[in-house]
């Protein structure tokens, strides 16, 4: 087996005990990117020199009998809008090209490496993250490992193609409507979007600050775990940063799920989606007991709601050059970016006060359930380049679609898991939702949906 | 829909120029369309009925 | 049963895990724990960190996900410390010959590609040359049972660990005894497997030409369930031999032959001489005749291991070492190997020539017998007693064990009551080469006081190629029965693999062919119940049948078939050879 169809806990346990080296493992995934990436097109910056540097580091440590850390070896790459030393921030576009390297590493970035994980390059995504489909117009659409006529999904697009594709075993990406699960789900991977706050977004480029979340795509839920458990926990120089103490998640993962109460979201996230989608969440209901359904009240006006806030946030944040140079932005953003500036003040002030009330809903029905499970997207990977979709007998956009059943989840900063249900020839996903800062309960399940052969993520 | 792309036109020519964005007639109906779709999103957020003492929940520590 | 520790059986761990009852670094840490809740045991030479372990179990859990089938999948074990693994000093029981290895003997590799994960290396007699245990700088261990009475050796702390239950399987080797005397003193069970078929590359040789690696377990099916993965033709270890098709199990009426009581020897141990008659009642009440043999070729060919040149072997198999550290050795030991200079090659001519006329005399027995039954040992000695005589009373426990290398046998050590003592009194059952599983299946049967018979055993072998492999959609209905991966392989090359169109999950149909116009398929052999086989087999939707699979080894289980109408116009997919190959092959690339 070559250990480039490791998952990465699976990496850096045969680096840690010498049966691979962080040298090895890390020039297969070069020759692997080397290979396939002009295909899915997955990558802006490769950091082949660095990454051979760093994963000679780590084998000395491993030689010299010093921890090399949880993830040692283990090669990752990241979405373009987190820093990285010595590499200019893309966020996805042409007009941040011309500003210098970043002089830090993002806080996310340096926690990986610290954990003896090794960067090996920067991947594509929309531009400034607004987009469920990473077809970036400066970059070139990333492809879909599963069928490269098909979108990767987005904005992390690049992100869950690499893991998918078998270029890197763990990415990061980031997700204020659904961008880390919209993308694990299109890929087939699994996709982490920790509760808002538990990550550090320093270093990170914001699109909408309300909802910017980091966090992990991977291949299986112990891969997500150490890599959580690595970056997880406060940050004062994140504004949003939760005080709370890190919750460590590895070491909870092989508790099963005995006592867990799960219920299927019923109403919003029951309708508007291909049938397949809901028999995958029915397949992850019969494989957890789970019989009861639940309705998550008003989901659709959160749902907008969480559109109005990205929009005044996102708009404002770019109406500089928007104003300057428009013509500088994608076409695929342009337009939407120009409209959400003109986003009037007293929607946006609703939108916050609502969000308000909706948290305070969504709390107690987690009196009742542990986990809710929900569709992550409405139907699997479209074409590349496809604006309308026949989805129930309707046609509907494409691309804002994708956002039906995420937005309303991440608009109050819940802790989600996107995994890649297979019932066909294209993986569809499914959200494990839980309460704010249960990582470790959804992690549990996944691995329990994992064990049962239910959740798988072979590389494409 | 409560708000078309044409009466979302008019108000995005009033509104660009307030706050001094460039808005060219080619650009309009595209824009306008994008805008459409937002402003019957936030209508739909604004016509709901809140108690007086929902407060948004920002992080800000002066 | 003495106290026991934390780790059952392979196949109990195995149910286990795939039960999800236990977590298998739940077991290694309960493992680590029991370990060092025994304290200053003298089991151990070296011992693996816990994170080592949980680390190496992590990687292989990383296999697994990849779509690796691993029959022993979070096992824990040990092995004897003249076997190599990388990374860590062989000792052979003698610090001043320890080197580092390279890389790991070749069963280790196979074991812990299958998933086991090493826990640590164990104290023996050194360089394998005894029968009792005591003779090592690094201490005594005591039969699990009684710390004034010897563990017996030379596989000393294999076995130990195995009793105490501080892993589920232990290596050990077996030249003149050494896998299945301290089998014996310790209650458990050893596999002595037929000369060559587990590979001894990497392990440092007592005997080269005699050696053997063996297998401690708490039972013998999970003695055969190791053996399974041990086994396997190595290019590296000139004495492995090609795999033979292996024996059948005994059926009723099969003929043990026991030595009259003249030929008898327990050494004034009158318990061992009352248990050995309990074992061959035992063994006629399975429905075995018993056969009176004449015993002396075989003790004769066991005089010849210490009183001839296979002495000599084990001084040419350290002789460098020897010459200028002898000084550095076990006195016992080196002067036993030192005895080697003595004969000449003209002596060691003369001794094959005995040896082969010896194997035409058993040669003759066996033609009245299938097994041959005999104590493991006539009887079992303190430490004190042993201090006292070390090399006669080693000789005493090599009476019933010495001569089954040199005639090319295959053996296993089966628990046989206890001494009014209480210590434990083992049963040595004994065939041609070739014939390990039937031995392993016999042992079954002494212990579980019937005859397995393919009918009625209580669990069944069910192969699968498709949606029930580990880690696909139907697996559950497997291991929700509480099924175990046994084996994983390939078909006999007679089969045809079809896509089956219009099934959710997506379901292949195996057919069979007529030789030399089918593929061998990638199978998985699950273990159930024959209780949850019969509720199994209801569930199974049509075109899918239950007959019987011929595996790659010639042997053959129940399994998965298709009905031949049904893949009519369906893809053939014999050429990717495996079900997982065909899924991966329609996932994007």
């Amino acid at each position: 087996m070559s250990p480039d169809a490791l998952d990465a806990v699976g990496i850096a346990a045969a680096v840690r005990r010498r049966s691979a080296s962080a040298r090895d493992t890390v020039e297969a995934a070069l020759a692997r990117i080397a290979e396939r990436d002009k295909a899915l097109n997955c990558f802006t910056a490769v950091l082949a020199d660095a990454a051979r540097r760093e994963a000679a580091a780590v084998d000395a440590r491993v030689a010299a009998g010093e921890d090399p850390g949880p993830l040692a070896g283990v090669p990752f790459a990241v979405k373009n809008l987190f820093d990285v030393q010595g590499l200019t921030t893309l966020a996805g576009s042409r007009i941040n090209a011309e500003r210098p390297p970043a002089a830090r590493d993002a806080a996310c970035v340096a926690a990986l490496r610290r954990a003896g994980a090794v960067l090996v390059g920067a991947l594509n995504m929309d531009e400034y993250a607004f987009g469920f489909t990473t077809e970036n117009t400066h970059y070139g659409p990333t492809r879909n490992p599963r069928d490269p006529e098909r979108v990767a999904g987005g904005s992390s697009g690049g992100s869950a193609a690499a893991v998918a594709g078998g270029l890197v075993p763990l990415t990061l990406g980031s997700d204020t409507n659904g961008s880390i699960r919209v993308p694990a789900a299109l890929c087939g991977v699994l996709g982490l979007k920790p509760t808002y706050g538990r990550v550090s977004r320093r270093g990170t480029a914001l699109f909408a600050g309300a909802f910017d979340h980091v966090g992990p795509l991977a291949r299986s839920a112990r891969d997500l775990a150490v890599a959580l458990d690595a970056m997880q926990g406060p940050d004062p120089e994140d504004p949003v940063a939760s005080r709370r103490p890190a919750a460590p998640t590895r070491l909870e993962l092989d508790r099963g799920i005995a006592g867990l109460r799960v219920a299927v979201a019923d109403e919003h996230f029951a309708r508007g989606g291909e049938p397949e989608v809901f028999a995958a969440v029915g397949d992850v209901a019969r494989a957890l007991d789970a019989r009861e359904r639940i309705t998550i009240a008003e989901a659709h006006r959160a749902r907008a709601a969480a559109m109005v806030i990205t929009a005044a946030e996102g708009g404002q944040l770019h109406l500089a050059d928007l104003r300057a140079r428009p013509d500088a932005f994608d076409p695929m953003t342009r337009d939407r970016f120009l409209a959400a500036t003109l986003m009037p003040a007293t929607a946006y002030v609703a939108a916050q006060r609502f969000r308000a009330w909706y948290r305070a809903r969504v709390r107690a029905l987690f009196e009742r359930v542990d986990v809710i499970l929900a569709p992550t997207t409405p139907y699997p990977a479209p074409p590349i380049g496809q604006d309308r979709i026949q989805v129930d007998g309707g046609e509907v956009l494409m691309r804002p679609t994708l956002g039906l059943f995420t937005q309303p989840l991440s608009f109050i900063g819940l802790p989600v898991i996107s995994v890649p249900v297979w019932r066909g020839k294209l993986p569809l996903g499914v959200q494990l939702i839980g309460a704010p800062f249960q990582e470790s309960v959804l992690l549990r399940v996944a691995a329990h949906l994992e064990r049962q052969g239910v959740v798988a993520s072979p590389i494409a | 829909m409560a708000i078309d792309p044409s009466s979302a036109a008019r108000y995005a020519e009033q509104a660009a120029a307030a706050i001094g964005l460039p808005l060219t007639p080619a650009r309009m109906p595209a824009v306008a369309q994008q805008l459409a779709g937002l402003l019957n999103a936030a209508a739909l957020v604004v016509e709901f009925p809140l108690p007086e003492d929902v407060e948004p929940a920002p992080a800000f520590e002066p | 049963m003495a106290e026991r520790g934390a780790i059952p059986g392979v196949r109990a761990l195995l149910a286990g895990y795939a039960a999800e009852r236990l977590h298998p670094a739940d077991a290694l840490r309960a493992a680590y724990a029991a370990i060092d809740a025994r304290g200053e045991d003298r089991v151990w030479i070296h011992r693996m960190p816990l994170e080592a372990a949980l680390s190496a179990l992590e990687e292989a859990d990383g296999r697994r996900r990849a779509g690796a089938a691993l029959p022993l999948f979070g096992v824990p074990f040990a092995v004897k410390d003249n076997i190599d693994v990388a990374g860590l000093p062989t000792t052979a029981g003698c610090p001043a010959f320890a080197y580092k290895a390279e890389r790991s003997a070749t069963v280790v590799q196979r074991l812990e590609r299958a998933g086991a994960i090493l826990v640590g290396k164990t104290n023996l007699d050194q360089f394998a040359t005894g029968l009792v245990g005591t003779r090592s700088p690094y201490g005594a261990p005591s039969s699990v049972y009684d710390p004034a009475y010897i563990s017996g050796g030379s596989s000393s702390g294999s076995a130990v660990a195995v009793a105490a239950g501080l892993v589920a399987f232990a290596l050990g080797t077996d030249t003149a005894g050494s896998g299945r005397v301290p089998a014996a003193f310790n209650e458990v069970v050893g596999l002595k497997p037929t000369r060559g078929l587990v590979s001894a590359a990497g392990v440092v040789p007592a005997c080269r030409s005699l050696d053997c690696v063996s297998i401690f377990c708490h039972d013998a099916e999970d003695a055969a369930t190791v053996l399974r993965v041990a086994r396997g033709r190595d290019p590296a270890d000139p004495y492995s031999r090609p795999p033979a098709a292996s024996a059948p199990p005994l059926g009723p009426g099969f003929r043990f032959g026991v030595p009259p009581p003249a030929q008898r020897e327990f050494f004034g141990d009158e318990g061992a001489a009352r248990l050995y008659e309990v074992a061959l009642e035992r063994l006629a009440a399975l429905g075995g005749q018993a056969v009176e043999i004449d015993f002396a070729p075989f003790r004769a060919a066991a005089e010849l291991l210490y009183a001839g040149p296979w002495v000599a072997e084990r001084l040419a198999a350290i002789r460098p070492f020897f010459e200028r550290h002898a000084d550095a050795m076990d006195p016992v030991v080196a002067r036993i190997i030192g005895g080697g200079a003595r004969y000449s090659a003209a002596d060691t001519f003369d001794a094959m020539y005995r040896l082969e006329a010896l194997r035409r005399a058993t040669e003759a027995q066996w033609r009245g017998m299938d097994v041959l039954a005999l104590p493991t040992t006539g009887t079992i000695y303190t430490h004190a007693r042993i201090a006292a005589d070390p090399i006669g009373l080693n000789t005493n426990l090599g009476y019933y064990t010495n001569f089954v290398n040199l005639l090319d046998l295959s053996a296993i050590a089966v628990p046989a009551g206890r001494r009014p003592n209480g210590l434990p009194f083992g049963l040595s059952l004994i065939a041609p080469a070739f014939h390990d599983e039937a031995l392993c299946a016999l042992g079954s049967a002494f212990a579980a006081g019937r005859l397995g018979d393919p009918g009625t055993r209580a669990a069944v072998r069910l192969a699968v190629v498709g949606a029930h492999l580990a880690g696909q959609p139907l697996n559950h209905e497997l291991t929700g029965r509480g099924a175990r991966l046994a084996w994983s392989g390939r078909t006999a090359p007679e089969y045809r693999l079809y896509a089956l169109a219009g099934t959710n999950p997506p379901k292949p149909g195996l057919v069979r062919v007529a030789p030399g116009e089918g593929g061998a398929i990638e199978v998985e052999v699950w273990e159930l119940q024959a209780a949850e086989f019969g509720a199994f087999v209801a569930a199974v939707p049509p075109p899918l049948a239950i007959g019987t699979v011929w595996l790659a080894d010639g042997s053959s289980v129940k399994g998965f078939l298709c009905e031949p109408l049904a893949v009519e116009g369906a893809q053939d997919i014999t050429a990717l050879g495996a079900w997982r190959a065909y899924l991966a092959s329609r996932q994007g690339r």
